[in-house]
């Protein structure tokens, strides 16, 4: 993680109170964690983005 | 990508605001971006309204002019890539109906999504390339 990304994670957390999420999408996304293999196929293609040439 | 746009302003690194002109008038749009897990951020599409700073997320537009709209959606995604280029984008509908017309969306900006965007779809317990006619619960894209 860059600086840049850093500044800009700390104002998400000042941000996010302000908004009211819709709870299905958030359900959604736990879910789709608990339940499918999303964390390792990303990584996967991450992986596969810094070896490319 | 040849679809019309509209021009959008990031009013922070998380809000990025446009307005849809069509049948109904003038409706102020915002993409909203939240990260619920460290280096993915779930996407949302709503209705802003400029009296409460309040966005809804469940209406139902129909203004017509729905491909601008979703390629309007495409720009921000790219131009939020700029600022976080390796995390994730996460996005369901908030409904089934509203998560099929994604779908169709992705259907129908493929090619041109494809080749700046890796995505990927929800099904059953798979995280799998999206691929045209199969229907998928929710999406994930990543910068190429």
């Amino acid at each position: 993680m860059n600086v840049k990304e850093v500044k800009n994670k700390l104002k998400l957390k000042t941000n996010t109170s302000k908004t009211k999420f819709p709870q299905v999408k958030i359900d959604g996304f736990q879910d789709a964690i608990k339940n499918t293999d999303m964390l390792k196929v990303v990584e996967q293609i991450k992986r596969e983005k810094i070896t490319k040439p | 990508m040849d679809q019309p746009k509209y021009e959008f302003k990031r009013t922070n690194e998380l809000h990025f605001d446009f307005i849809s002109v069509g049948k109904k008038g003038e409706i102020h749009k915002r993409v909203t971006f939240i990260e619920f897990h460290y280096g993915f951020f779930n996407m949302g599409l709503g209705d802003l309204n400029l009296e409460t700073a309040e966005v809804d997320y469940y209406s139902v537009t129909d203004n017509g002019d729905r491909n601008t709209v979703l390629a309007t959606v495409s720009e921000i995604i790219e131009s939020f890539f700029e600022l976080y280029p390796s995390h994730t984008i996460y996005f369901k509908g908030t409904s089934n109906s509203r998560t099929r017309l994604y779908q169709m969306a992705i259907n129908h900006f493929y090619d041109e999504l494809s080749e700046r965007f890796h995505i990927l779809g929800e099904l059953d317990d798979k995280m799998t390339r999206f691929k045209r006619n199969t229907n998928y619960k929710s999406f994930l894209i990543l910068k190429k």
